[in-house]
């Protein structure tokens, strides 16, 4: 695994973010992290591929901001008189940086079309469960939530009706106290 | 090397601090789990003047005895409940509102349950809403009223406003979603008609559960939703004014209610997937809700750093509407910061306290 990973670092340079940099622990994440992206859009044709083509300008963007602050905090932090201020605001940017990154995420047309897939494949699952169970309650003789739902449905065009009757009457009555008064 | 032994020493010298600072941080956050503050909400005095359904319309009865003759009506959204409002005495956009003599009525639309999963946009607005009207107009003398409405209940409001503009004296749209057609923001990309059915959540749910809609509402900041506000809170957990104010915050994220089904396919097919109602082609009980009846002098309150509802979502309604008397309060915070902030308390309400007023002094005969 260690090899793979020392593999992965010296993969070929390509843009700003693999100019060299200290060898720390936040580099090996970024550099696996870029390389299962790079793996996973091996796969051409697949949603994966499509997403990570997307998503990987973005992840690339967001690691490159990371490393730019470490390297000012750690400048900073040389010369500051108060320098664990500059290193207890350091998560918080790092969050916030994280934060933005997956406020792009998910503001691309990309996630909403997936996004959309799943719940849609999300609700048609709920849905094939209720009728599963509606279809069990009705072999036992049992009301249904389908049943209960027309009730309801039923009471609900009821009470409408009601309510329209009453302010038809209540208008009329105005107008006839009105038109007495005259 | 020199420069880097001093470095070190500071960073122990402060280390100090830190560490005293943690352990203080810790002991309070320990007292606070065995004793979490009360988080009381929504305690203004009020009477409930009408209820119907689950609906209730609140009038509150605090504030000085002589108070403006148009009351205002708080129409808010059908999503969590409307105390945010009345959060806190200090931060209590009806406290404020009543502060400065206006006659201050909301409405709190309930919890739906499954038996109002037929309940749709034309209940809302033709049955509730005109009720309330018609209750406050009768109790208040005046043939008009004001009406603030706070994010989907602008939407509601203006929609009535259209149906019903001489019901109708003023109307403020407080961080409102009203012109869907805008590019802007997640809410309006995730509810495009390519990418979601709202009919599927119906014919799943009944209604539209609100653990589906916080789903939603947490990835629209999801770290700061889910990490960075509780770092907040062990950063400020020795100060009580903020731990009390996170907790009723808190209780008021937590207590979220269903969407009436099809009030929720409404809002989303003919709000945000076809924009009906700003292209003046949204029909309520077959009646055209016409943007052209929208001559009521109009304000809108809108939060810059809204990621809820774009800003130019609510002006776009102000765009297409003929009013000639239409003002913008724009304000430096988030949606749910113009009515808790501490800031929106101080400079934004005392103005649109101001605007009601300014706007309710001519005389209104009785009906």
């Amino acid at each position: 695994m260690a090899a793979k990973r020392t593999g992965a670092a010296r993969a070929k340079p390509r843009g700003k973010l693999e100019e060299p940099q200290p060898a720390s622990p936040l580099r090996e994440i970024m550099e696996s992290q870029l390389d299962l992206w790079r793996r996973l859009n091996t796969k051409e044709g697949t949603d994966v591929g499509e997403a990570t083509k997307e998503m990987a300008p973005l992840v690339a963007e967001h690691w490159a901001k990371i490393f730019d602050e470490l390297s000012r905090s750690a400048a900073m932090m040389q010369t500051s008189e108060n320098p664990l201020a500059i290193q207890e605001g350091l998560p918080k940017h790092l969050l916030a940086n994280y934060n933005e990154m997956l406020k792009r995420v998910f503001l691309s047309k990309s996630f909403a079309a997936r996004s959309g897939s799943s719940v849609r494949g999300l609700l048609e699952g709920v849905k094939a469960w209720n009728e599963a169970m509606d279809g069990t309650l009705k072999a036992m003789r049992i009301p249904s939530k389908a049943d209960i739902d027309e009730i309801h449905e039923e009471l609900y065009n009821l009470s409408k009706r009601v309510d329209y009757l009453v302010k038809s009457l209540e208008n009329g009555g105005a107008r006839g106290r009105r038109e007495r008064r005259r | 090397m020199a420069t880097n032994d001093s470095a070190l020493s500071r960073w122990m010298n402060s280390l100090d601090v830190l560490v005293e600072k943690r352990y203080r941080q810790a002991a309070a956050g320990m007292k606070l789990l065995a004793n979490p503050p009360a988080a009381d909400v929504g305690t203004s005095e009020c009477e409930v003047a009408y209820k119907k359904d689950k609906m209730r319309l609140l009038h509150y009865t605090g504030g000085p005895q002589k108070k403006a003759p148009v009351p205002v009506l708080l129409v808010y959204a059908l999503i969590n409940r409307p105390y945010i409002l009345d959060l806190q005495q200090d931060r209590s956009v009806v406290q404020t509102l009543l502060g400065r003599g206006l006659d201050i009525y909301m409405i709190d639309w309930g919890k739906p349950t499954d038996g109002d999963r037929f309940l749709g946009l034309e209940d809302y607005v033709e049955r509730y809403m005109d009720d309330c009207f018609d209750v406050i107009m009768e109790k208040s003398g005046q043939k008009s009223i004001s009406v603030l409405g706070y994010c989907i209940g602008g939407y509601i409001a203006s929609v009535y406003a259209s149906l019903h503009p001489e019901k109708v004296r003023n109307i403020a749209l407080m961080a409102s979603p009203l012109d869907f057609g805008i590019e802007e923001g997640m809410l309006h990309l995730w509810t495009k008609a390519e990418y979601f059915n709202p009919e599927l959540v119906v014919e799943a749910f009944g209604n539209a559960p609100s653990e589906f809609l916080n789903s939603g509402f947490t990835m629209l900041d999801p770290i700061g939703n889910t990490v960075i506000k509780y770092m907040g809170l062990a950063e400020n957990i020795e100060d009580k004014e903020f731990v009390d104010m996170f907790f009723r915050m808190e209780k008021w994220l937590s207590d979220g209610i269903p969407v009436a089904g099809a009030f929720y396919i409404d809002l989303i097919r003919d709000g945000y997937q076809r924009n009906l109602f700003v292209k003046n082609q949204l029909r309520v009980n077959s009646r055209k809700a016409s943007v052209d009846n929208l001559t009521m002098p109009m304000l809108a309150i809108v939060a810059e750093k809204d990621h809820i509802v774009p800003p130019s979502s609510t002006l776009g309604l102000l765009k297409v509407a003929p009013s000639k008397d239409k003002t913008t309060f724009s304000f430096p915070t988030g949606h749910i910061g113009l009515s808790v902030g501490s800031g929106s308390h101080k400079d934004l309400w005392p103005k649109v306290a101001k605007w009601f007023l300014d706007h309710s002094k001519t005389p209104s005969s009785k009906r």
